[in-house]
């Protein structure tokens, strides 16, 4: 009996221990092998350095602005303490009530905001804030370049250190870099929209606008650049036909294939962190060149812009105070460790030095950073991202004109924007 | 109602208890709130706040929802026929007297248990426009194979090629509604010196047709909702020739947190769906037969 009692008292005064562990859930969308390792190393430190908090990792599937499991999750009261979520999104985000404020609870820790918010890219801190208050803390950015492969330069006759620079060089290069056999393209020069050459990507490069912040409004579809730079854009479609640009892409999804790396693709515009898949991925004898994004006589030389994930705390978490704390950690020693394991860019500034040891190429992306473009800091950016892509589509397949698709966008965004600004 | 009856009725409540809580918390709650949501905007997480018909009004200018609309329509008039005729010659076949056909029945079968994911994926191999089997074997004829679902005339027709994978449940019943039929029927047939062909069009077709039936109702809101092989395979593209209804609906739904305009498709394919049913079953005297039944 007294034996019996004791097991009894030991069972129950082990659950009170645990209980006092505080157990919180974090969902990250990173299922590159390399990226998820360094954050779960990152992870087991802080669960080692916290003994009264454990962070439980759920690695959930997602692109940039899709949301739905946390949507659904949070609706159901079953949401995560912590989310990853890209950056360009917290304002929207945070306007339709999915986020909690994350600065209230850094200012419950004792954390002086204003010295944090100095630790960060400007860039960065203006995504993160919604309403003049933190609802995130930034985590990685990057930039966007000009890959080309130097065999396929070589073997084309054209010379491996010169890439080129303008777009009438870079349309003369994607001719001299195509293979079409039979009516079948065998090797692509370049598609301006393949990877990361986004409607962003071109419009900057073409020295454009898309958002006026004086005004509060849209301003793409009556900007001759950015039309210009769509116009662009569609000649390739017409040379090429979009089902046949569709066939050769079609071969290299699914898998994690990639056009680039097996050597029929010359030149792509990719992000600062392909350099690391180049690395991992490439054939051993794989060459390639770095450079600016090829630009107009009139348009941007050397122009990127710059994009990231960040931590948030969703609406309902259970525990949001410790949930910051994790969010503190990882977004300051969590990044230092995360741009050595990764390669991605920070937007912590401590941790620019320690990137540029561990990989001497990373400062060439590094010294684009405080030039970069960032997307328009409104409450509907996920919007104007996902309207921009379809208006692109629509030109693609020469469904609508340049000129009435943007400007179907940017009406349909524009009363979005207006009704979130309380305008309406 | 007696007082025995009145008990007896108050237990038989109390046993099928268990499903009814079910069927009015998880089916007839979520009806009637989808209803309620749609004369409302509603962003999952705020509050939904009354804007009575907005909704269905901004439906039908929007490009998309007609698109997606006539997209499963086209799939629905694809899908149900080339599926019966699939469906029944496959059916034909399994009920011949060989020794093996166990055999055939379950490898006819067998494709119906892979899952869609699965499917898919292999499916777009499948029909790939350089390296897919499909338009190897097409070439072997001197025929240049389409782009299938790169070309957006023929991504639609693509899907629907591949669906037949799942003909193997349909023949399955037709299977078993053919074997029901009595021998002597055909025997009767056999000495009036009638083929096969007018064996199968007075005897076998019209002694199938509550197989039919119910094979027209379900495959026609199973084409309604038409959802995984073009989300999986295509996400709607190209240029959103293959987006189905349900797919918009979704996108609506779950990544623009559109809930309360989702709600007012929802209801409008369940009004569309409820109207085809209706249509099937009307019609239904003039065309199915029970035998033994009288008419």
């Amino acid at each position: 009996m007294k034996k019996l009692l004791l097991i009894l008292t030991l069972i129950v005064l082990s659950t009170f221990a645990m209980a006092e562990v505080v157990e919180i859930v974090f969902w990250h969308s990173m299922s590159n092998p390399v990226d998820k390792k360094s954050i779960e190393e990152s992870v087991a430190k802080f669960n080692e350095t916290h003994p009264n908090i454990k962070v439980k990792v759920v690695l959930v599937p997602g692109t940039e602005t899709e949301v739905t499991k946390l949507m659904t999750a949070v609706a159901a009261g079953t949401g995560p303490d912590v989310y990853y979520l890209d950056r360009f999104t917290v304002a929207q985000r945070a306007h339709q009530g999915v986020l909690e404020c994350l600065e209230d609870y850094l200012v419950q820790l004792g954390v002086d905001v204003k010295e944090l918010k100095s630790k960060y890219f400007d860039f960065a801190i203006a995504e993160a804030t919604y309403n003049g208050k933190l609802y995130a803390l930034p985590w990685d950015t990057d930039v966007r370049v000009l890959y080309y492969n130097k065999k396929l330069f070589k073997k084309a006759g054209l010379d491996p250190d010169k890439p080129p620079v303008t777009i009438d060089e870079l349309d003369e290069y994607a001719e001299k870099l195509t293979i079409i056999k039979n009516g079948r393209i065998e090797q692509l020069g370049f598609v301006p929209w393949f990877q990361q050459g986004w409607h962003y990507t071109w419009g900057w490069a073409f020295g454009g606008k898309f958002y006026d912040e004086k005004m509060q409004k849209l301003c793409f579809a009556d900007d001759p650049k950015i039309i210009a730079s769509f116009k662009w854009q569609k000649k390739y479609a017409d040379k090429y036909g979009m089902k046949n640009i569709g066939a050769f892409e079609s071969a290299y999804t699914g898998a994690n294939l990639n056009p680039f790396l097996a050597g029929k693709l010359a030149m792509v515009v990719d992000g600062n962190w392909f350099l690391a898949q180049i690395r991992t991925f490439a054939p051993k004898d794989f060459e390639f060149g770095i450079a600016p994004i090829p630009y107009p006589v009139y348009g941007e030389a050397g122009s990127t812009w710059a994009g990231g994930w960040s931590l948030v705390i969703p609406k309902g978490a259970k525990h949001p105070k410790e949930a910051a704390e994790f969010i503190l950690y990882m977004a300051t020693e969590g990044q230092v460790k995360y741009a050595i394991d990764t390669y991605h860019l920070p937007t912590y500034k401590e941790a620019i030095p320690g990137l540029v040891k561990a990989d001497p190429m990373q400062k060439y992306f590094a010294e684009l950073l405080p030039k970069a473009h960032c997307r328009p800091v409104i409450p509907v950016g996920a919007l104007l991202w996902d309207k921009l892509t379809e208006a692109r589509d629509y030109i693609l397949w020469g469904k609508k004109t340049v000129e009435q698709a943007l400007r179907d966008a940017q009406e349909e965004v524009q009363e979005a924007l207006d009704k979130a600004l309380g305008k309406k | 109602m007696r007082k025995y009856q009145r008990r007896n009725f108050v237990k038989g409540l109390l046993f099928i208890l268990p499903w009814l809580i079910g069927f009015a918390v998880f089916t007839v709650y979520p009806i009637i709130a989808s209803l309620y949501f749609s004369f409302t905007e509603y962003h999952v997480t705020t509050k939904p706040q009354w804007i009575g018909l907005e909704n269905y009004k901004k439906l039908f200018s929007d490009v998309l929802f007609v698109k997606s609309l006539t997209n499963t329509l086209y799939y629905a008039a694809g899908l149900v026929p080339i599926g019966l005729v699939v469906g029944l010659v496959l059916a034909l076949l399994l009920v011949q007297p060989l020794k093996e056909i166990i055999f055939y029945r379950g490898i006819i079968y067998f494709p119906s248990i892979v899952p869609a994911y699965a499917f898919a994926t292999i499916g777009i191999w499948f029909f790939h426009p350089y390296l897919g089997f499909i338009n190897h074997i097409l070439g072997f004829f001197g025929i240049d194979g389409p782009m299938w679902l790169s070309d957006e005339n023929w991504a639609k027709f693509t899907i629907i090629l591949l669906s037949q994978w799942g003909a193997g449940g349909t023949a399955l019943i037709y299977m078993a509604a053919i074997k029901d039929i009595p021998r002597e029927l055909y025997e009767a047939a056999i000495l009036d010196g009638a083929t096969r062909w007018q064996m199968f069009k007075k005897i076998t077709f019209p002694l199938i047709s509550p197989a039919t039936l119910y094979y027209l109702v379900i495959a026609t809101l199973g084409a309604l909702q038409i959802f995984d092989l073009p989300q999986i395979m295509t996400e709607g593209g190209p240029a959103n020739s293959t987006l189905s209804y349900v797919m918009y609906l979704y996108r609506h739904a779950f990544t623009y947190a559109n809930m309360g305009y989702a709600s007012a498709m929802a209801w409008i394919l369940f009004i569309i769906s409820m109207f085809l049913t209706f249509l099937i079953f009307r019609t239904s005297g003039r065309w199915v037969f029970y035998y033994g039944a009288r008419r």
